[in-house]
Formats: C-alpha cells, sequence, structure tokens
C-alpha cells in the first residue's frame, strides 16, 4: 500500500516537472507551422470550415472601435464562412502588444501599423500586398497622399506593405475669440514669425492666458524636427523631395545653420509664448490648454478637429494653413494610419480580401467620418459634404499651393539606432529649454551620433 | 550547566538508502522545475542581454558585445543621462523613506492610544497602501497641475503664493511634489507594521518602568525600541528596495521630467524599454540588482541583524 502511494506520487511529480518544462518552453521562433486556432470544422449548411481572422487595433477608440465592429459585421453577414475577431489593446502599450503577439507566434492575421510598424517590418512579421491587389478597382481611386504612404516602407520603393485607413494633416488652430479680444486679424498665409508674434501679444502670465500651446513632454522631440524642415534650404536636402536626416554630402542635418535657428526659435515659442506647465504637455494636454482657452494656437493633426466640433462653441475656434519656415515652406505631417498582413496568417487571401473591403470608398468614408482623420479616396473626400465643409476647406486651401509644402517622413529608419535615437532626446530639449545644455552642444551631440552610425552601417538612407 | 546543543535531540545518524534520496529528489523536482523558470531564467535571461545588443528594432541583429552596454551607460560626459538617475535615485529613496518612518512611527504611536473611531480611523490611515502606484500618481499629477490644481488653489487661498506654481515643470519643485506623493503613499506601510510590532511589547514592562518612575522618553527608548528593532530594520530595508524597484508614481506624474529631473534608475530603464533597447535596458537593471544587494548587506551589517533578534 505504502508502494502504491509512493508511486503515485512519484508519478504526479514527474508529471507536473514535465508540463512545466513543455509549457514554459521556449519558442524560438522559427518557421514553425502555426497553430491556427481560429480554424474550426463546422458541420453546419455552409459545409465548409469557418475562418476566424484576428485583427489587431493601435490606437483603439470608443468611436474608432465602433465603426470597425460595424464594418465587421456587415462583411460577416455578406462572408458567412468568415468570423472576424478584433483585439483593440489600451493605446499606451498596444504597439508592444502587437509585437509580442507576433514575437510569441500568436495568431494574428491582420494588424494596424500603429508607431511600431518598423518594428514588424524589419523583423519579417508582415507580407507585402502587392499581389492580392492585383485588379482592385479601389486602387484607381486613392488620393495621392494615401499612394504614397502605400509603399513608404517600401525599401524598394515598389513594396506595399500597408493599406491606409486615414491620413493625419496637420492645421493652426486658433481661439477666435482670444484674438478678437486682442484686436488681432490672422492672416491669410500664416509664416512661423507671425505664430511668434501674434504669441507673444496674447501671452499674459498673470492672466493665465498664453499664445501657443507648445508641446514639451513625449514626442516633442517631433515638433522640432517639423519646424527644421521648414528652415532647411533646398540644397540641405538629399534632392527637393526627399528629407533623410542627412544632407547630399553625408553630413547629418543638424550640423546645418539652420538647425540651430530652429532650436533657438523653438525655444522663443516656449519661453515667451506659452505655459511654462508646456515643457511636459503631450498631446492630451495640448488639446486640453487649447479648448480650455488658456493657448490660443495649436498646431495639430485633424483627428483634434471632433474634439474642437463637440466641445467648443463653432464662433470660438477655426483652423488656418500650416506656417511657411524662412526657407519659404512649411512642413505637411506625414501622418497615417494602415492596415498590414502578417507573415504568419494562414489566411492570406481571405484577410487580404477583408482588408479590400474594409478600404473601399464606401466603408472608409464611413470610418474616418467617425474618427476624424481625412480619408483615403478622392471620390470621397469631393462627394462627402462633411469633408468638404468647415476647416476641412483649410485642406483644400493648402493643396492649392501644395508646392509649398514638404512632407516629413520618417527617416534613419533603416538604422536600429532609429528606435534609441529618440530615448534621451525630450529630455535633452527640455534641458535646453531650461538654460541646461548649449545649442550648440545639443545639436553636435544628435549630429555625431548619426554620422558614426552611418559611418558603421554605411549610407542606408539612399536606398 | 549542559551545553544547549546537548539538550537537543539528534537521531542517530544512517546513511539514507539511494532509493529514498532519488525518491526525495524527484518530489522536490515541481518545486524546483517551477522557481528555475519563474526566478531564476528570467534573471539569467536579464543578465545574458546586459552583455548583447538586444534591440527588438531588429531581432535578427542580436549578437553579445560585452560590456559595450555598461560601457555606454557609464561613459562620462555632458550628455550621460545615467550618472543624474542614480543621484535622482539616492534623493527619491531617501526623500521618501525617511518621512515615511518618522510619520509612520508617530501615527503607529498615537493609534496605540485607545479611543472612540479607532478602527475607522485605522482604515482610513491604511487606505492609500491599497490603491496602485501609478493611480496614486495620476491623482497627484492633477492635484499638483500648474493651471487647475488644487494645491495651487490651496495655497493662493491660503496667500502662501501669488500666483500658481509649475509644481511639475519646474526642476526645482518636481522632486520634491513626486517625494510627497511618494510619502503620503508610503506611511501606511510603516503605520501597519510598526502598529502589529508595537502591539508585541509587554505592557508589565512599562507598568514596571512607571513604578521606577521613568518617563515617557526613557521608556521609547529603553522599552519600546529595542523591542520594534528588527521590524524597524526590516521594514525600512525592504522599503528602500521597494521605493527603488516603484517608478509607477514618477511614471504617471512627470515621466521622468522636466529636463531628467526626476529620472530615476528604474524609471530610466522602462524608458529604454520603451525605445526598444532591452541590452541596455538588461544593463540598468544588472546595476539596480547589484546595488540593491550590495545595500542589502550593508544596512544588514551596520545595523547589526541577526535572525535570532
Amino acid at each position: 500500500m505504502k508502494n502504491w502511494k509512493r508511486r503515485i506520487a512519484l508519478l504526479c511529480a514527474v508529471s507536473i516537472t514535465v508540463v512545466l518544462f513543455v509549457g514554459c518552453g521556449h519558442n524560438t521562433g522559427q518557421e514553425e507551422p502555426v497553430s491556427a486556432p481560429g480554424t474550426e470544422q463546422e458541420s453546419g449548411a455552409g459545409g465548409g470550415e469557418t475562418i476566424t481572422l484576428r485583427m489587431i487595433d493601435s490606437l483603439a477608440s470608443e468611436s474608432r472601435t465602433a465603426a470597425l465592429k460595424t464594418i465587421i459585421q456587415a462583411y460577416e453577414k455578406e462572408h458567412s464562412r468568415i468570423k472576424i475577431e478584433l483585439i483593440s489593446p489600451p493605446t499606451e502599450n498596444a504597439d508592444q502588444k502587437i509585437q509580442q503577439m507576433l514575437m510569441s507566434n500568436e495568431q494574428l492575421d491582420i494588424i494596424d501599423t500603429g508607431n511600431g510598424f518598423p518594428v514588424c517590418l524589419n523583423n519579417g512579421w508582415v507580407q507585402p500586398l502587392n499581389a492580392y491587389l492585383e485588379g482592385w478597382e479601389g486602387m484607381d481611386t486613392l488620393s495621392d497622399a494615401a499612394k504614397s504612404r502605400m509603399t513608404i516602407y517600401a525599401k524598394n520603393g515598389t513594396d506595399i506593405w500597408c493599406i491606409p485607413y486615414g491620413i493625419y494633416q496637420k492645421l493652426l488652430f486658433y481661439r477666435v475669440d482670444r484674438f478678437q479680444e486682442a484686436d488681432i486679424t490672422p492672416p491669410e498665409v500664416w509664416t512661423w514669425q507671425d505664430v511668434y508674434e501674434i504669441g507673444v501679444k496674447l501671452t499674459q502670465p498673470e492672466n493665465g492666458k498664453y499664445g501657443f500651446a507648445f508641446r514639451g513632454g513625449t514626442r516633442g522631440q517631433f515638433e522640432y524636427d517639423y519646424l527644421l524642415l521648414s528652415y532647411l534650404g533646398d540644397d540641405a536636402l538629399l534632392d527637393n523631395e526627399s528629407y533623410r536626416g542627412f544632407t547630399s554630402d553625408g553630413g547629418s542635418i543638424y550640423r546645418r545653420p539652420e538647425a540651430l535657428e530652429a532650436l533657438e526659435f523653438y525655444k522663443k515659442l516656449y519661453t515667451d509664448c506659452s505655459p511654462e506647465d508646456s515643457i511636459s504637455w503631450g498631446f492630451t494636454e495640448m488639446v486640453q490648454g487649447f479648448m480650455s482657452g488658456t493657448c490660443a494656437m495649436l498646431m495639430q493633426d485633424n483627428d483634434v478637429i471632433q474634439s474642437c466640433e463637440s466641445g467648443l462653441d463653432p464662433a470660438v475656434w477655426t483652423a488656418a494653413m500650416v506656417p511657411l519656415g524662412p526657407s519659404g515652406y512649411g512642413t505637411q505631417s506625414c501622418g497615417f494610419g494602415g492596415w498590414a498582413l502578417t507573415s504568419k496568417t494562414d489566411h492570406p487571401e481571405e484577410a487580404a480580401d477583408f482588408l479590400k473591403y474594409l478600404s473601399s470608398a464606401e466603408n472608409n468614408g464611413y470610418f474616418c467620418e467617425q474618427t476624424g482623420l481625412l480619408p483615403i479616396h478622392t471620390t470621397t473626400l469631393e462627394s462627402n459634404a462633411y469633408f468638404s465643409s468647415g476647416v476641412y476647406n483649410v485642406f483644400n486651401d493648402m493643396d492649392a499651393i501644395s508646392e509649398k509644402y514638404r512632407i516629413f517622413q520618417s527617416w534613419g529608419v533603416d538604422y536600429t539606432f532609429a528606435a534609441t535615437f529618440g530615448t534621451d532626446r525630450d529630455e535633452y530639449l527640455q534641458k535646453y529649454l531650461k538654460d541646461q545644455v548649449e545649442a550648440s552642444d545639443l545639436l553636435d551631440y544628435w549630429a555625431s551620433s548619426w554620422e558614426k552610425v552611418a559611418e558603421e552601417e554605411g549610407q542606408l538612407w539612399q536606398k | 550547566m549542559r551545553k544547549r546543543e546537548e539538550l537537543l535531540y539528534r537521531p542517530p545518524k544512517r546513511k539514507p538508502k539511494k532509493k529514498d534520496v532519488i525518491f526525495i529528489l524527484l518530489m522536490l523536482l515541481p518545486a524546483a522545475a517551477m522557481t528555475i523558470w519563474l526566478i531564476y531564467y528570467p534573471i539569467g535571461r536579464g543578465i545574458t542581454m546586459s552583455f548583447q545588443e538586444y534591440n527588438l528594432y531588429n531581432l535578427n541583429n542580436i549578437k553579445f558585445i560585452g560590456f559595450e552596454n555598461f560601457g555606454d551607460l557609464l561613459k562620462p560626459g555632458p550628455f550621460n543621462a545615467f550618472y543624474g538617475t542614480v543621484k535622482n535615485t539616492i534623493i527619491y529613496v531617501f526623500g521618501s523613506l525617511i518621512p515615511q518612518v518618522l510619520f509612520g512611527f508617530i501615527l503607529a504611536l498615537l493609534l496605540q492610544k485607545r479611543f472612540r473611531g479607532r478602527s475607522l480611523y485605522q482604515g482610513i490611515i491604511f487606505f492609500p497602501w491599497a490603491v496602485s502606484g501609478f493611480i496614486i500618481g495620476i491623482m497627484w499629477r492633477w492635484m499638483f497641475n500648474g493651471s487647475g490644481g488644487v494645491i495651487n488653489d490651496f495655497f493662493m487661498r491660503l496667500g502662501v503664493i501669488s500666483e500658481p506654481v509649475s509644481w511639475l515643470s519646474s526642476e526645482s519643485t518636481a522632486m520634491l511634489s513626486v517625494i510627497i506623493a511618494n510619502v503620503w503613499y508610503g506611511i501606511p506601510f510603516f503605520v501597519i507594521m510598526i502598529t502589529a510590532a508595537l502591539q508585541s511589547v509587554p505592557m508589565d514592562l512599562y507598568e514596571a518602568a512607571d513604578v521606577d518612575g521613568a518617563g515617557a522618553l526613557v521608556k521609547f527608548r529603553v522599552i519600546t525600541l529595542p523591542h520594534i528593532k528588527s521590524v524597524l530594520i526590516l521594514t525600512t530595508l525592504l522599503r528602500v528596495i521597494w521605493i527603488f524597484n516603484g517608478p509607477e508614481t514618477i511614471f504617471a506624474m512627470t515621466n521622468g521630467g522636466p529636463a531628467g529631473s526626476t529620472q530615476i534608475m528604474t524609471s530610466y530603464m522602462y524608458s529604454l524599454i520603451t525605445s526598444l533597447d532591452y541590452g541596455r535596458a538588461s544593463a540598468v537593471g544588472v546595476i539596480c540588482t547589484l546595488i540593491l544587494v550590495a545595500y542589502a548587506l550593508l544596512y544588514l551589517r551596520i545595523s547589526r541583524f541577526t535572525s535570532e533578534e
């Protein structure tokens, strides 16, 4: 009897150990066949198998998730074999979640490009869409902006890594009430100098009123980069269109004298026109600063339009074209979001078919109207009254002088260093704003960091 | 008098059977496997990564680079962020710990007295300990808000300040603000622990001291302190480790800013992780572990803490 108990105990101990080792075993991430938990046999009327596609969103919000679910339900109604599971993680760590799921070979068929797409691209977790999009009628009506963003990650210039679902473009929002109070007439075409001078006039710290909603917190570094691009002369760019952080002679863009001018102007905007608190402001605080009337001007993307429409009296706010810099050019955002197909999907055809449905003029128009993005089809822009009314007209004005705008691009993405470059950058810009670091030292530090990487790894930016 | 050891029962020595040894080892295996996988494997993996170029941005380029990650962190220069985080960590940890112990002690002593509603009062004091550090950070961020925060409003109504102070946006006040939030968060822990320790002090000692005519200070020094010394040593040791390893309040309040003035080592490690540089983040983690182990050994030695206390 005692022996019996001993054997059972032994068996249990060994089984638990084996289960632990197998369960916690390290997944090598090699090309093992991916199990498809979403695929199950169905013996119903259709006879075929039900396919579940898993799609993950990176910028989930209530309105966005609702819009996606409406489109998904309509698609599932038309395609009884297909089920689409939408995953909407919290935005703060959505990109990390996507990367972790792909790393651990969890089933994901469609991903949002979000802010972490280069990671997915560099690690081979996504696949080009070219073959799946052949003959897609939606291609004919795509706007130039959408087309250019489809291939923006392509090293060979032709690979389509995603279908954009909406475009973010910058506008200069301003408070009409504050302008009227101070008897200021806004210029027709704005320059950054106008923003500064008007900002100074509207700044009254003793009353808690400021001219400009400055972004000094998370991702504040890009505000400087946007500004810099409207300072650079044509000769500073690789060619008339390309901006890759390097000049045509291979030197860093931060070596240019304009880099110093732009940095000094960036500081003036903070010290003379913005709240001291704004050194740590991110997107939310900037928008709140504008909505509350604390700040009279705000440079932000079109997704702020919805917040203003719902939270402000139409008489107190409007938007203007992006200001031009001393170079005569303004900088327009290249912001967009898109859907990509993972390389690990077992159902690429079905996933691509859903992507095309989701990206049709009708569905994309509905999605963009619900989320405040600019649609990807020219037909929607022309036919949908929502996108040709109110401040959306400003985009048409900017289109009319499109040669005056340079498109900001994420550069350096071919280098791993691009991921680490930003780590301390917001912090050092804050130190510069607080007079703890000299502008020339800061620029030299950035320039030499990039030049060192380019020297070690070659000039990948010319690809 | 017979020695203590002689009084202890000692079973007769016999060589264990090989079969029994194997059985015992096999029975220990599940617990050992779990410990290895859940504790020692991640530690080993973290240490390995600290010697690698391990960037999630490009997993195809993982390689051993020796001490390069540590070298990058420790390289002196105007753009070295790491040394600033070490200084901030020391200020943050001890700036938070000392008021926590002091106020915790005072409140625990006050709670020794019996009064009406004591249980309710205890519950209210213990409440912050039950809330997540991140939530506390968000709550205090709004309270310290430079434009509409309640703290500015309070001081302006009192006439202490004439215009709003940008508490979290100025290097001179940001660290103080996060320390105040963390002190508020940590006091209940000391109240709980010291209250429990105080209840173990025999009351007859105080009564005897009263008979001898000892004053309150003498009773505190001679009776209270020696009895709760071991609890105080262990709780302060634990709290130092927790404050050191808990950047969530900072993360929620200032995210290490402005200009890195509230960036501590562990929040810096997190910022490296968000920029996908797992190699350097692991190097910071290894340095943190070494510092904490060295601190714990030194602290226990200085305080002459032994298990018999």
